[in-house]
């Protein structure tokens, strides 16, 4: 868990964010170039001493200006990820990439094989910095990050100079990473990138402070669950299993049964019923528990938040909810209209860049 | 007696212990210099670049005044050795180090500011102190700086004249040095010992700087991967 409440002021900028970060383990800041973004990991990294406010991160402080405390950058275990790599221009890679290891301050565990196969590092190990591409140089900087055994990772565009075949493969193989040791990771990123958007948590940033807590526009009406595919339809559609419920979804590109999927699906389709009313006619069906029910004030309505075997997702009720409604945890939730598939198993090659937004 | 070149003996001692000196103190203090925000930078750039426009005899007079026994420094120093400052081979020796000091500064300050803020803020985020990332990082990429500043600083204090007739005297085994070994066998018209030490200083000088050049070209080629 992060928890920041920083300031910083240069000549006609200013930033204000104060936010506590504990969902997931990817967090987005996205906004347009100069909105601070980049600032903000720097503050976080310990590399801007003129910040001031409080960040605390799990159980250490990282920085109280009030007790005029700031933990040095090299005793914070975040690593930052620049986004033009700042590779060590007198070493090769594999003794750039060996930087942070003897200097780690954070975890153990995270293995050189491991980090070299998945960023396909293994050919450029024993190359000069000055001869890498720009996509080659951001592979080598996240690994030597990596391998630093970081708590806290911070990744300033870190996808930008890769092409996007690239791009999918190294983003698919860096959250099997993240996932399996469990670090949480801060994207910057200015272009509200497809890929990103799935299974993370955004803040939109925009001249220093934050803007919104969601993806933008009408993508934030649309929500993914992890499904696997359980048969053919006839028409085409590809007939998904979440928890046993069948769903139907829209494939652009050819699925096979068993394949792992991710679901896109629009709040709008969405039907819900806390008891099961039977022989309802729809695209899809499965069953989900209600995690918490919130009146948002002003609107009348509330914002519910269910859980079920693809995921949890967070859905806004227009009209007030009678309690008397609510018998129980359990909810059956329908979609009016297919599901679309985004992403297609753990084959990086087979991600399905569709546009949710359609 | 050291016999008839006991000047080049002191040249070299001066100039090796002249050049150990200054890099004690250059480096630390073009560190600073390369990554201070503090107010009174200029006035410290001036005042090590003083040495480069004053005239010696000036730079010379001052110290000689503060070396006598009559300033803190020059009574500390009877004190504790017995001797004075001034007329001491310790106290050329000082002369030079703080004459020298600029040549050797200005190539270190400009390695350190190249260097730039990026591979050190990248170390420091892996995890290594500030020590450490001046050690693995900043002396690396400025090892040129390195290099420059060590052969300046030698070859200025092999040349330094001015500064040491002032503050040495002409003492030989002492504070003679090669150049006023060279000024004093010109002035007692022993032109043989003149040519011979002049030629000596020619040679040594050129071959000092040529291999800068050679090892610098080598080192930015490999630094470019070329």
């Amino acid at each position: 868990m992060l928890k920041l409440d920083i300031g910083i002021q240069f000549p006609g900028f200013r930033l204000d964010i104060s936010e506590e970060l504990s969902g997931g383990l990817e967090t987005v800041l996205f906004g347009p170039s100069g909105a601070g973004k980049s600032t903000c990991l720097r503050i976080l990294a310990g590399l801007e001493t003129r910040a001031k406010g409080r960040i605390l991160f799990n159980d250490e402080v990282w920085q109280d200006s009030g007790n005029g405390m700031f933990v040095p950058p090299h005793h914070r275990a975040a690593t930052l990820v620049f986004q033009d790599g700042r590779l060590f221009p007198h070493m090769n890679v594999a003794a750039n990439l060996r930087y942070g290891i003897t200097r780690s301050r954070g975890r153990s565990g995270i293995d050189w094989d491991e980090i070299c196969k998945s960023l396909d590092l293994f050919p450029l190990l024993e190359r000069r910095t000055q001869n890498l591409s720009g996509g080659e140089r951001q592979r080598v900087a996240i690994g030597r990050a990596l391998l630093a055994a970081p708590k806290l990772l911070l990744l300033d565009e870190p996808l930008s100079a890769l092409d996007s075949a690239r791009r999918n493969e190294i983003l698919f193989n860096l959250r099997g990473l993240i996932n399996r040791h469990q670090i949480p990771v801060i994207f910057v990123s200015h272009q509200t990138d497809q890929l990103l958007r799935i299974g993370s948590t955004a803040l939109h940033i925009s001249r220093g402070k934050v803007i919104g807590r969601d993806w933008p526009g009408r993508r934030e009406k649309r929500f993914t669950l992890s499904a696997q595919v359980s048969g053919r339809h006839p028409d085409g559609l590809a007939i998904c299993s979440i928890g046993g419920d069948s769903v139907l979804a829209v494939a652009p590109a050819p699925v096979e049964v068993g394949d792992k999927v991710q679901l896109s699906f629009d709040v709008n389709d969405l039907i819900l019923a806390f008891s099961n009313p039977g022989g309802v006619m729809a695209a899809g069906s499965f069953q989900g528990v209600v995690q918490s029910i919130r009146m948002t004030s002003g609107t009348g309505g509330c914002r519910m938040r269910i859980s079920c075997d693809g995921g949890e997702f967070s859905i806004h009720h227009p009209v007030e909810l009678p309690r008397t409604d609510a018998k129980g945890p359990e909810i059956h939730v329908f979609s009016a209209r297919p599901a679309r598939v985004v992403v297609i198993g753990e084959d990086p090659n087979r991600i399905a860049d569709t546009d949710m937004a359609e | 007696m050291m016999g008839e070149f006991g000047s080049v003996y002191v040249t070299l001692k001066l100039a090796f212990a002249s050049t150990f000196g200054l890099m004690v103190i250059a480096v630390p203090l073009a560190w600073w210099l390369a990554n201070t925000r503090n107010r009174i930078k200029p006035v410290i750039e001036a005042l090590t670049t003083l040495p480069l426009v004053l005239p010696p005899t000036v730079f010379g007079f001052y110290l000689l005044i503060l070396f006598s026994p009559e300033f803190p420094i020059g009574s500390f120093w009877v004190r504790v050795t017995g001797e004075t400052l001034a007329f001491s081979f310790a106290g050329i020796l000082m002369a030079t180090v703080l004459h020298s000091l600029p040549f050797v500064v200005q190539p270190l300050q400009n390695a350190f500011e190249s260097v730039g803020k990026g591979a050190l803020e990248a170390a420091a985020t892996l995890g290594a102190r500030p020590l450490d990332a001046f050690r693995s990082v900043a002396v690396p990429l400025a090892r040129r700086g390195f290099l420059t500043a060590a052969v300046l600083g030698f070859a200025h204090s092999v040349g330094e004249f001015g500064v040491i007739l002032m503050v040495g005297g002409n003492i030989p085994d002492r504070t003679r040095v090669i150049s006023i070994d060279i000024y004093t066998s010109v002035e007692t018209l022993d032109y043989a010992k003149a040519h011979i030490l002049s030629a000596g200083t020619l040679v040594f000088s050129f071959i000092a700087l040529l291999s800068l050049y050679i090892i610098n070209r080598g080192w930015r080629g490999r630094v470019q991967g070329l």
